[in-house]
């Protein structure tokens, strides 16, 4: 099986013109964040303009809540999942200059108005507090140059709190540990520069062991394997400079039989429907083990290395 | 449309209904019908709603209705304040369909919170808003029943319920059937488990509060066990639930913490001030004695650990459910005297070798021909794993 690149192209190219659908409603809330899994995954496959830039720029800026966030639709409400897929497609496409300064402080007013006295961070005014929203965040904040000691300090003290005696982190304090949410704190700690805070060696061991015998990683113990976690187990093991410790040719062949090889894009797990979500994690991963000549992905931000050598690297000089 | 929804939401709230949602079912109609009930409370009732008729008879109007709302950029809070009653029913029961639909809609969310939130001092409209929830993390559907969104919500109607001055132990029987329920549809639900060990930790809290009825929060911390134990025993490989027994028999003092935080949240902008002192000024915490629990449990998990070949569940059931030492040596017993049974083969494990962060089998022999020996050594090396990865923290 081979690496169906133009038909992963056409099935992203398509998705944005299926109106008439009545999935695409519902997945209305998700448009941001779907749009930022198809460019990304259009990028990596040097594809960028199959969607064209005036029009994503154009819905990105649609969506500014007066609050000063980004919601997921235009007149939605500001939330930090989208904000943060706005702000990294802004970057991905060079249009950052596309905000006033005054816009931009006021998008880093609305991440920082979302901290709470022990350094988490709420996704919104709802309070749903979550490792994903200090990655998301920091992450954010990080693009836009904006991080501050006191936002840090108070970020790494929480994801800190989250790690777990397997060398795993969850959610919150004492969670159970969970592939993504080691991927958000591990990816907190790297922009921050506080690597050194990771048990390296127990976390990688947690890592690999998500390989299971057909190639595919889970998310935690005794869980199936799903495409996804190609990229929040690699880039994890990636950031720790571990990325040997799974076996990579059984990784792929797992990837390539999740794909459809009819339509386009890949599904979780093999044989099941694709979607955009699972389709620019897989090819990420790829990207991540040297496979299919892709555009090199940054473990720490999944957007292509070449633009996120440009980010201002904490602590600031 | 409103009445049509007013009629779906007394069905949805009903807890004497179960909600199903059919992606390819036999009529294109939301429809009624019966099933016995899993939680064993007797007959109960089954929604079945098709996941079309869902889109096109309730989420497309409903979607219209608060899209028309969100047309000018006046604060929620505004708008609400501006409603009449009977639209701000209208409003509530739109946004309870539209997030059977998309839980993670975030704007629905708001204010679907800020409605209940205005809605706090009417202990039939939470009453109600609770059952919804329970409903919908019932649901067959793994988006519903696993959705972190509806977790919160629903821990912010318990916490509600608590503020109220309400005993939370006189509902938590229906909050461990929503749990159990939730973790029987979904293998593994990180969010229902982890409800769960929030709930324990703010027993264990509120016990120690001075408040009059500490003592049944104390009897309650120790029904949440036996339940939590019944449920890992008849799924001993769900890493979840097991990870939550641990947090329930010996939480760590930043999980308490944690939880004493997650409910203060919970409290921002809608309860009663009282319960606020009550949550920051707790006495000693008491520590609720799990000592014969702990030990009952290991000698289960030892069983666990010798008669299956898989560790990766029992690692974490041994550190967080503690009994490490004794554990280990129970392990390191067996391993040895596998080694005499099979001089051969245990000689072979000289081969396993630590390597990217897993101990592996370095060149044994093939036994394609001799499945037995083939079954031991598979066992002896997972057994030898488990040891060796038991020991790190055996040292720690």
């Amino acid at each position: 099986m081979s690496f169906a690149r133009e038909k992963h192209i056409a099935y992203i190219d398509a998705l944005n013109k299926k109106q008439d659908d009545y999935e695409y409603w519902l997945s209305e809330h998700l448009r941001m964040n779907g749009l930022y899994w198809g460019l990304t995954a259009l990028c990596l496959m040097k594809s960028p303009d199959t969607l064209p830039r005036d029009d994503v720029i154009a819905f990105i800026l649609s969506c500014r809540d007066p609050n000063g966030g980004f919601g997921a639709f235009p007149r939605h409400d500001g939330h930090l999942l989208s904000t943060l897929s706005a702000v990294q497609m802004l970057a991905t496409l060079d249009a950052l200059d596309v905000l006033a300064p005054s816009e931009v402080d006021s998008i880093v007013a609305f991440i920082m108005s979302l901290q709470l006295e022990n350094g988490a961070f709420q996704g919104d005014l709802f309070g749903e507090v979550d490792t994903r929203f200090v990655y998301t965040a920091i992450n954010a904040l990080s693009i836009l140059g904006r991080l501050t000691p006191t936002v840090v300090d108070g970020a790494v003290e929480f994801i800190s709190q989250c790690a777990n005696f397997d060398g795993g982190y969850g959610m919150v304090p004492g969670a159970e540990s969970h592939a993504a949410q080691v991927f958000t704190c591990v990816g907190t700690l790297a922009i921050t520069n506080r690597l050194d805070l990771v048990d390296q060696e127990l976390l990688g061991s947690w890592l690999s062991e998500r390989q299971l015998p057909n190639g595919g990683l889970n998310g935690r113990p005794e869980k199936l394997p799903d495409v996804c976690y190609s990229w929040w187990v690699l880039s994890s093991l990636a950031i720790i400079d571990k990325l040997h410790w799974i076996d990579h040719a059984k990784l792929y062949e797992f990837i390539l039989k999740s794909q459809d090889d009819k339509d386009g894009g890949i599904s979780d797990r093999p044989d099941n429907q694709a979607d955009v979500y699972h389709t620019v994690f897989g090819i990420a991963g790829l990207s991540l083990m040297g496979y299919e000549d892709l555009v090199e992905v940054d473990p720490v931000y999944c957007m292509p290395k070449s633009v996120t050598d440009g980010f201002k690297k904490w602590p600031y000089e | 449309m409103e009445q049509h929804n007013a009629d779906l939401f007394r069905l949805l709230s009903n807890p004497s209904f179960l909600l199903r949602i059919e992606k390819f079912p036999p009529e294109y109609a939301a429809q009624l019908h019966f099933t016995p009930d899993a939680l064993g409370h007797g007959a109960r009732s089954e929604i079945l709603l098709n996941k079309k008729a869902l889109y096109f008879k309730f989420f497309k109007p409903n979607h219209d209705l608060i899209n028309g709302l969100i047309g000018d950029t006046l604060h929620w809070l505004e708008k609400l304040a501006a409603c009449s009653g009977t639209e701000l029913e209208a409003i509530y029961h739109a946004t309870c369909i539209l997030l059977l639909v998309t839980n993670d809609h975030h704007t629905i969310l708001g204010v679907h919170k800020l409605i209940v939130y205005q809605m706090v001092a009417d202990p039939v409209f939470i009453e109600t808003e609770f059952s919804l929830l329970q409903n919908y993390l019932l649901c067959n559907l793994d988006k519903i029943n696993k959705s972190s969104t509806l977790w919160l919500m629903y821990k912010k109607v318990v916490v509600i319920r608590i503020a109220n001055g309400q005993d939370a132990t006189s509902f938590l029987d229906s909050l461990l059937a929503t749990i159990k329920g939730s973790g029987e549809s979904h293998y593994q639900s990180y969010y229902a488990w982890e409800f769960c060990s929030w709930l324990s930790c703010l027993f264990r809290h509120l016990g120690s509060t001075g408040v009059p009825e500490g003592p049944r929060y104390e009897t309650a911390v120790r029904e949440i066990y036996a339940a939590v134990s019944e449920f890992c025993h008849s799924h001993p490989r769900d890493h979840s639930a097991w990870t939550c027994l641990g947090n329930v028999v010996m939480p760590s003092e930043r999980k308490l913490t944690q939880a004493v935080l997650e409910t203060m949240q919970c409290l921002r902008d809608c309860a009663p001030s009282g319960f606020h002192s009550v949550m920051e000024k707790p006495g000693p915490r008491k520590g609720i004695g799990f000592l014969g629990e702990i030990l009952l449990e290991v000698t289960w998990i030892s069983k666990y650990a010798l008669n299956q070949s898989s560790s990766g569940f029992i690692k974490s059931m041994v550190v967080q459910v503690a009994g490490l030492p004794k554990l280990l040596g129970v392990l390191s017993d067996r391993l040895e005297s596998l080694k005499l049974e099979s001089p051969l083969l245990g000689g072979l494990l000289e081969s396993v070798v630590f390597t990217n962060g897993y101990w592996d089998v370095m060149g044994v022999p093939v036994f394609d021909d001799d499945l037995i020996s083939k079954a031991k050594m598979s066992d002896m090396v997972e057994l030898y794993r488990l040891v060796e990865w038991l020991k790190r923290f055996a040292t720690s």
